[in-house]
């Protein structure tokens, strides 16, 4: 494990000075003004899987470091839930009727290198859905709905679903940054959305946008489709292993 | 050692799960139960969905069923002809109780019923199996024998119609009763993911007037094949069959059924009950707290499945 994260350093720092080199060689023709790079592209989650980071790294063309910012945000596909409140009926907790609520990211993390509400106006922010508050949910109700997209931010916050972090992205020396973004276990799968915006003095310079896509491995998959595409082979076997494994027990049994 | 469970969607710590897995193995192999009734709550308290507990867990008790059934064959205690007629009740049973689940999954409220299912059914047989228990050990203190009731006695059981011959049990009785006690048995299998044992065994005692040492072996026969078709409905109509999680169980179960065989042989009856009282009364106890006390989360929120 210690092996494995010194190996992604070593290459991220080589991959950094690549790309500084490049920089350096073409300062006086074209430049491009933020290239980026995903450590790796494709995610895996194995059947045991508790949690992965996704290492972004990259470069920038600034003018005046101090006024350069870099923000990360990295959405999930968007999905929709169902939220009901507890009420207490005969004195028991009950389940009230649903609310559902489209158009949350299954997985949202926004990495900066400080505060994003100094890093830019609050108009780009809330456009581009940058910080939690700013994510636009949709609900076919209106009522008390900001008392429960506040819930929903709050438990996604807890599993490490929703990632807040002004201090994710370093940046080294004055044209490199990196970031390495924390994927929970309980993750979803899919194409996730990773967008790099880099401001000079509060505005948007360029921006790059690259995905990353998670899969189940094998076993995990394998099981999980046949589990919801052929439901009725998929009963029929696990009760044909119950049966093995029943019968073998019993004829263990027997031979002693 | 973490795994993924595919269906349940957690990550599970992989010796946790096989412990639960031995020690309500040790549990049932003590006291002879199917265990059903206790590993569910436990799953639930561990995390796992209760959809998803329950279904897996009506899987596990084919398993455990089987490996029980086959002693009592080869002794020729189990009553066959009985053992059909209640699966036919069975049967029954668990495609009413699929369906009452999936339509209480659809309203919201199916955790909740199956939280409540345990404490009534927990709260209940916890206290009779802790009385007798008690009772047990006062009799024997004061060297008395406990009352037998007579067999023969005839109930208003015996005066319904479609009365058949059922040879093995010795009984001329009418069918409405077995099919009666088997459709709740069915019921209670796909709701909470147990093997109805502990319901069926006490009716047919002294319901039926079954005699006591076919009626084990009879309501086992009859468990297998209620929970294969139940684990078969789950994984039909809701898609909450975790083999992964079920292979986990029956593995720790397994082997926690021969440490408790052992260990039964080696414990007073009297105590066993008097224990397996108190830990089923522990386990309905903490549902129900959770059922009543205000939860951590006033919010439930749940993926919307296309």
């Amino acid at each position: 494990m210690y092996y494995y994260s010194f190996i992604k350093t070593l290459i991220v720092a080589l991959v950094c000075i690549g790309f500084s080199f490049t920089n350096y060689a073409s300062a006086n023709e074209v430049e491009a003004d933020l290239v980026v790079q995903l450590d790796d592209p494709h995610i895996q989650i194995g059947s045991n899987f508790f949690g992965e980071e996704l290492l972004i790294f990259g470069a920038f063309n600034s003018g005046d470091l101090s006024k350069s910012d870099i923000i990360i945000k990295v959405r999930g596909t968007s999905k929709s839930i169902s939220i009901r409140e507890k009420v207490k009926k005969y004195g028991i907790w009950v389940n009230s009727e649903d609310t559902i609520i489209d158009n949350v990211p299954s997985y949202y993390a926004i990495y900066s290198n400080r505060n994003i509400q100094r890093i830019t106006a609050q108009d780009f922010l809330e456009e581009n859905q940058i910080g939690l508050e700013y994510l636009k949910f949709i609900s076919n109700e209106k009522n008390q709905t900001p008392s429960i997209y506040k819930e929903i931010i709050k438990k996604n916050k807890e599993e490490g679903i929703f990632i807040e972090k002004y201090t994710g992205v370093r940046i080294v020396g004055d044209k490199l940054f990196r970031a390495s973004v924390q994927l929970p276990k309980d993750i979803n799968e899919g194409s996730y959305e990773v967008t790099i915006y880099f401001f000079d003095d509060q505005k948007l310079v360029d921006r790059d946008t690259s995905r990353v896509f998670v899969n189940k491995t094998l076993a995990g998959k394998y099981i999980y489709t046949q589990a919801n595409e052929r439901p009725l082979l998929y009963g029929i076997i696990c009760v044909v292993i119950a049966w093995i494994a029943g019968l073998s027990v019993a004829g263990l049994s027997r031979a002693r | 050692m973490y795994i993924y469970l595919p269906i349940a969607e957690v990550s599970v710590n992989l010796i946790i799960l096989f412990g639960m897995g031995g020690a309500v193995g040790i549990l049932s192999g003590m006291f002879g139960v199917g265990g059903g009734f206790l590993m569910t709550p436990l799953l639930i308290f561990y995390g796992i969905p209760p959809i998803v507990a329950v279904a897996t867990e009506a899987n596990q008790i084919v398993a455990s069923s089987i490996s029980g059934v086959v002693a009592h064959w080869r002794r020729r205690a189990v009553d066959f002809k009985m053992g059909t007629v209640l699966l036919i009740g069975g049967v029954i049973g668990s495609f009413l109780g699929i369906e009452l689940f999936a339509l209480l999954k659809n309203i919201g409220q199916i955790d909740l019923m199956i939280s409540l299912a345990y404490v009534l059914l927990l709260g209940s047989i916890g206290s009779l199996i802790f009385v007798e228990g008690i009772r047990a050990i006062i009799n024997k203190r004061n060297d008395k024998i406990a009352q037998i009731r007579k067999r023969k006695e005839r109930t208003w059981v015996y005066t319904l119609p479609f009365r058949v011959r059922f040879k093995k049990s010795g009984l001329y009785i009418s069918i409405i009763p077995p099919i009666t006690i088997g459709i709740f048995v069915g019921i209670l299998a796909s709701i909470m993911g147990v093997g109805g044992g502990f319901v069926m065994v006490p009716a047919m005692i002294y319901l039926l007037r079954m005699p006591t040492n076919i009626v084990i072996g009879t309501s086992l026969y009859q468990i297998i094949f209620v929970t294969s078709l139940v684990t078969i409905l789950h994984a039909y109509e809701n898609q909450t069959v975790d083999v992964m999680l079920a292979i986990i169980l029956m593995s720790g179960g397994v082997v926690g059924a021969q440490i408790g065989a052992f260990l039964g042989h080696r414990l007073k009856a009297e105590q066993l009950r008097f224990l397996l009282g108190v830990l089923i009364l522990a386990v309905c106890a903490k549902m129900l707290i959770e059922l009543v006390a205000e939860p951590q989360n006033i919010y439930v929120i749940s993926d919307v499945l296309l």
